[in-house]
C-alpha cells in the first residue's frame, strides 16, 4: 500500500506526539509523570502498529501490536505498585 | 465407522499441522488472560490486597451458568484472535476454552459480578452507547482546554458513593468515571470511589455533579453487573 | 471508502497529537493522567477504526485491541493516580489556598 499525502501527515503526527510524550518523559520532575508519559507513548505506539500493519499489509504486526499492548499495560501497573510501595 | 475414524484421523492430522500456530495462539490466549486476571484482581490498582480478599469473599459464588459465560467468552476471544471458522478451529479452541474455563475459574470470581438475565445484553448495548457519547464529549472538551492558552483548568477531589456491589461492578463504573468530561476516578475503598476533577468551578456544587455522573453510568451497568 | 478511513486516522493521529500537548501543557500529574488517557484512548480508537475501514478482513483482531485499549487504559492510569494520592500528593491549584478547600474562590473559569 502507498501512503497518500493525508496518511504521511497522520504518520508524521504520530511521530509528533510521541516525541512530544518523550519530552515529558525527560523533563517529567517526578517519577509518576514519567510513568503516565510512557503509559501514553505505548498507547500512542501499539496504534501505530496497527498503521505499520496496515502499510506493510501484513496482519503479523497487529499480533505485534497486541502484545506490546498488553506487556505495556502490566509494566505500567507493575511501576505504579512500585512507586506506591516505596512510599511505605 | 470408518467415516467417524477417518473424521478423528483428520483431525489428528490437522492437529499436528497446526501445532505451532496453535502453540502462538496459545500465549496469545495466556497473555490476555494473564492480565485479564491481573488487572481485575490483583494490581487493578483500584483495590488493595486485603480490600481485594474481602471483596472476594464477599463475591456471590459461581453458578454453572457464570461458568458457561466464562467458556463463552473465552471462546469468542479464541476465535476472534484466530479469526477464521473453519471446522477444525471451532473443535480444538472448544476443547482449549474447556480446559481453560476449569483451570481458571476459581480464580475469576469476579465474573460472579455478572448479572446473567434475558435482557442482560440490551443493558450491555445501551451502556456502551451512553459511554461513547460521553467519551467523545470527555475528548472535546479535554481538547477546548489543552488548545486555550489560558489553559482554564482548577482540580479538586470528591468523594462519591456507589450502589453497586460486586468488584467487577465497581471497576467498570470506575473506569467509565476515568474516561467521562473532567473526571478521572483515583482510589476505591469500599463503595466510596474519589474522584479528581480538572474543574471545579466555584458556584457548582461538585458532590452532587460527581452523584450524577455515577447514577447515570450505574443505571446502566445495574442491568447486567451486580 | 479510503478517505472515510483517511477522516478517522487523521482524528485519532489529531486526538493522540493533543493527549501528547496535554500531557506537556499540564501543571500537575492527576491533570497530566487526565489529558494523557482520554485524549489518547480516543485517539486509538479512531485510529483502529481507519485502519480497520482500510482493511475489513481484520477486524477480529483490531477488535481485541481496541476493546484491550479501552478496558486497560483507565485502569493503568488509575493505577498511576492511586499511587500518588497514597503517596499524599494534593492537586494543583491555581491560587495558593488551601488545597483542600473546595469553595475557595478561585479564578473564573469562563472569563
Amino acid at each position: 500500500m502507498t501512503l497518500n499525502p493525508l496518511e504521511l501527515i497522520v504518520a508524521a503526527m504520530l511521530g509528533v506526539a510521541v516525541l512530544l510524550g518523550l519530552l515529558r518523559l525527560i523533563l517529567g520532575p517526578t517519577a509518576p509523570d514519567r510513568i503516565v508519559s510512557a503509559d501514553t507513548i505505548s498507547v500512542i505506539i501499539t496504534a501505530g502498529l496497527t498503521g505499520l500493519a496496515a502499510w506493510f499489509g501484513s496482519a503479523l504486526y497487529l499480533d505485534v501490536a497486541l502484545i506490546y499492548g498488553i506487556l505495556a499495560f502490566v509494566g505500567v501497573v507493575a511501576l505504579a505498585r512500585t512507586i506506591e510501595g516505596g512510599r511505605q | 465407522m470408518a467415516q467417524a475414524f477417518n473424521l478423528f484421523a483428520d483431525i489428528i492430522e490437522q492437529l499436528a499441522e497446526q501445532v505451532s500456530g496453535v502453540a502462538a495462539d496459545l500465549c496469545h490466549l495466556v497473555f490476555i488472560y494473564t492480565c485479564y486476571y491481573v488487572s481485575c484482581t490483583r494490581s487493578s490498582g483500584l483495590v488493595t490486597a486485603k480490600k481485594i480478599m474481602d471483596n472476594i469473599s464477599r463475591e456471590p459464588p459461581l453458578t454453572l451458568p457464570h461458568y458457561l459465560f466464562i467458556f463463552a467468552t473465552v471462546y469468542l476471544l479464541w476465535l476472534l484472535l484466530v479469526g477464521e471458522l473453519s471446522r477444525h478451529e471451532l473443535i480444538l479452541g472448544g476443547l482449549v476454552s474447556l480446559v481453560v474455563t476449569l483451570v481458571s475459574a476459581p480464580h475469576l470470581l469476579i465474573f460472579g459480578g455478572v448479572k446473567l438475565r434475558i435482557d442482560a445484553p440490551l443493558h450491555l448495548l445501551r451502556y456502551l452507547g451512553y459511554f461513547f457519547v460521553a467519551l467523545i464529549r470527555a475528548n472535546l472538551d479535554m481538547a477546548r482546554r489543552i488548545l486555550s492558552p489560558s489553559l482554564p483548568i482548577n482540580p479538586s477531589m470528591v468523594e462519591v458513593e456507589t450502589g453497586l456491589r460486586s468488584t467487577l461492578g465497581r471497576l467498570m463504573l470506575a473506569n467509565s468515571i476515568t474516561l467521562t468530561p473532567g473526571t478521572l476516578s483515583v482510589d476505591i475503598k469500599d463503595n466510596r470511589i474519589l474522584v479528581h476533577w480538572v474543574d471545579a468551578s466555584p458556584g457548582v456544587d461538585l458532590e452532587a455533579a460527581t452523584r450524577e455522573i455515577a447514577a447515570g453510568f450505574e443505571r446502566h451497568l445495574g442491568g447486567f453487573l451486580r | 471508502m479510503r478517505l472515510l478511513a483517511d477522516l478517522f486516522l487523521l482524528i485519532g493521529a489529531a486526538f493522540a497529537l493533543l493527549g501528547a500537548l496535554g500531557l506537556l501543557r499540564m501543571p500537575d500529574t492527576y491533570n497530566r493522567i487526565q489529558a494523557g488517557t482520554k485524549a489518547v484512548t480516543l485517539g486509538a480508537l479512531s485510529f483502529i477504526l481507519g485502519i480497520g475501514l482500510l482493511y475489513p478482513e481484520w477486524w477480529a483482531k483490531l477488535l481485541v485491541i481496541a476493546g484491550f485499549i479501552l478496558f486497560t487504559n483507565p485502569v493503568g492510569s488509575s493505577s498511576i493516580a492511586r499511587a500518588i494520592h497514597l503517596a499524599g500528593i494534593q492537586p494543583w491549584q491555581r491560587a495558593s489556598s488551601d488545597p483542600m478547600a473546595l469553595k475557595a474562590p478561585q479564578e473564573d473559569k469562563s472569563a
